[in-house]
């Protein structure tokens, strides 16, 4: 009688599944995420999101280098506003818009090339789970350019103050509304970006229809309000500036200027009908998300 | 290992209408084998049970019950149940064997420590040990096949489902690939479902055969043969066959005439042949052929293919 050991190295797996939404949500958010920033690609995957990153802190960065730099009396008699907190995204409003035609398309576009959606679809999960995964892979590196340099900024005024804590106390309702007002962009423009890259495999098309959406957006508001002469609430359907519009007026009311360009004050539509323009936006964006994955498959 | 459970797959009156074309007319069907091959032409309704077998498409009559679940109403509980491998190409090929593997097991629900270790033995199971690191880019279409069998496995289901896993392959690849997916069913004890339009990928591979035809199922047999299916032998001889019977009569064994030179014998064991082969030399009749008497399990798959 004879004996033969089979080494296969496989053992039924004896631990317990946790198959929840929230961990597949949050699951295909993290891996999504790290591959749109780069992680475990080659450097010049991570370049691009890295130096729009470092251009949105820029502005942050520079204003509080000025004041460690002069120091002294001299901080003190700079005003703590140096760079306004709504003014902020006029600086990076290109920064945010590059940021998310990039890193967007690069969370969604390669699954439908690869095909890899059937899988994930056919066994793996919902189709609502692994378009809030998304959500979350697109919308978490976005608050790196809507949220994090206000949010620096403001640490860095608190820290050069002379009285931190009697500027945390002056400044108290910029906290939430700085966090707020960078969720409401990276949200907005998240379900922006995630309703054009689904509509291509492709993730320069993508990228370009993105840009082109806000650019075409732009001048179309630009040409109702002008030529038209519709004043500006017809700028609502200017998509470049909608969720900025609103930020601008959480962190620091209607009477803000959002300088010359896109944002500026002067064209800004009533805070009523930027609300509803935005709630538009979301929900069309919605809509083609679950046009396009309402529909398991393989 | 054993196989244990409730029956695998149970469809009964499945009807599925295209437009007008019907892909499922009427399936009734029990798989509870180690190893199941769904057999039949492109266009037999092979792709349309799995993907109701899968929950993936809507019946218009009828129902689908896999691992006891009814894959209508708890479809995700049921997906999350199986391993599938689409026959498409479906691997994103600038992730690792491993990373991949990884991620669906983390999204079928394992923990990080636990994908990690499952991913290395799947992989390991499947022959892509040293590959795994390796981007899937990189991979052979073999090599892309086991990693669409190993992502299967990764959070150990009852049932696996294989859509035409060798597709594409070429020889040597698709015969290292059915020894793979054998061992899954033999040795690690999962039970398998694979549709194929080869016979050959079928008779390798599993233990019972469904051959599907133009929506219905034409064919439902285990692969071996039946008891009493082959015991009815024809004996071929190049002379004269009557002093062979004559001997085998003497001997005990059924026989009868079956024209000049040809006899019909009842065979119960492998004794028998070895009396029929040493009687034909006894009686130098010469054989020139053994064969069952009636359709063998080929013929009878190729008429049920259609």
């Amino acid at each position: 009688m004879s004996a033969r050991i089979h080494d296969v190295r496989y053992r039924p797996f004896g631990g317990e599944l946790q198959g929840s939404t929230p961990r597949a949500v949050t699951s295909m958010g993290r891996w999504s995420a790290l591959r749109a920033l780069g992680a475990r690609r080659p450097w010049t995957a991570k370049v691009v999101p890295v130096v729009l990153a470092l251009i949105a802190l820029g502005p942050a960065v520079t204003v509080l280098g000025v004041k460690s730099l002069i120091g002294g009396d001299f901080a003190e008699q700079l005003p703590t506003d140096l760079v306004p907190y709504a003014f902020y995204y006029t600086l990076i409003g290109f920064a945010i818009w590059a940021y998310a035609a990039i890193v967007i398309p690069e969370t969604i576009c390669p699954d439908r090339r690869s095909r890899v959606l059937d899988l994930y679809l056919s066994t793996a999960m919902s189709p609502l789970e692994y378009v809030l995964g998304k959500i979350v892979a697109s919308l978490v590196p976005l608050l790196a350019v809507t949220t994090l340099p206000l949010a620096v900024l403001y640490v860095g005024n608190v820290f050069f103050a002379t009285d931190p804590f009697g500027y945390i106390g002056d400044n108290l309702r910029e906290i939430p509304a700085i966090l707020g007002g960078g969720i409401l962009i990276a949200f907005v423009y998240t379900l922006m970006g995630l309703a054009v890259a689904s509509l291509t495999s492709r993730r320069a098309f993508a990228s370009v229809g993105f840009i082109l959406l806000l650019v075409i957006s732009g001048l179309g508001a630009g040409a109702l309000a002008e030529v038209a002469d519709l004043g500006p609430n017809a700028r609502m359907v200017n998509l470049q500036a909608l969720p900025v519009w609103v930020a601008q007026i959480m962190i620091g009311g209607e009477q803000i200027d959002g300088g010359d360009g896109p944002f500026a004050a002067a064209n800004r539509p009533d805070l009523v009908p930027l609300l509803i323009a935005n709630a538009v936006v979301i929900v069309v964006c919605t809509g083609v998300l679950w046009l396009r994955y309402r529909r398991r498959g393989t | 290992m054993p196989v244990s459970g409730p029956p695998a797959i149970e469809v009964r009156g499945a009807v599925r209408r295209y437009g007008p074309v019907v892909a499922l007319d009427g399936v009734d069907l029990n798989v509870d084998a180690a190893a199941t091959g769904l057999l039949g032409r492109n266009g037999a309704g092979k792709s349309t049970l799995m993907k109701a077998i899968l929950g993936l498409v809507r019946l218009d009559q009828g129902a689908v019950r896999v691992l006891g679940a009814d894959t209508a109403r708890e479809g995700d509980h049921v997906r999350r149940r199986i391993g599938y491998a689409p026959e498409h190409e479906c691997l994103p090929p600038e992730l690792t064997a491993a990373d991949l593997v990884r991620h669906l097991a983390e999204l079928r629900g394992l923990s990080r420590a636990d994908a990690i270790r499952r991913a290395s033995e799947v992989l390991f199971a499947v022959g892509l040990e040293e590959e795994r690191s390796r981007v899937i880019g990189s991979f052979s279409l073999g090599m892309r096949q086991r990693v669409k069998l190993a992502q299967t496995l990764v959070h150990a289901p009852e049932l696996v489902i294989l859509d035409e896993p060798t597709n594409g392959l070429d020889p040597a690849q698709r015969s290292e690939m059915l020894e793979v997916i054998r061992r899954v069913s033999r040795d690690l004890g999962v039970r398998i479902l694979i549709s194929s339009h080869i016979l050959d990928d079928i008779r390798r591979t599993c233990d019972h055969v469904v051959v599907m035809r133009a929506g219905r199922v034409t064919l439902d047999r285990p692969l071996a043969a039946r008891a009493g299916e082959d015991d009815s032998m024809l004996i071929e001889t190049v002379t004269d066959s009557a002093p062979l019977l004559a001997l085998l009569a003497g001997r005990g064994l059924q026989v009868e005439a079956a024209g000049d030179l040809r006899l019909r014998a009842r065979i119960t064991g492998p004794a028998d042949r070895a009396a029929i082969r040493d009687a034909a030399a006894e009686s130098g009749a010469g054989l020139r052929r053994l064969h069952p008497d009636g359709p063998s399990i080929e013929d009878e798959l190729l008429e049920a293919i259609g």
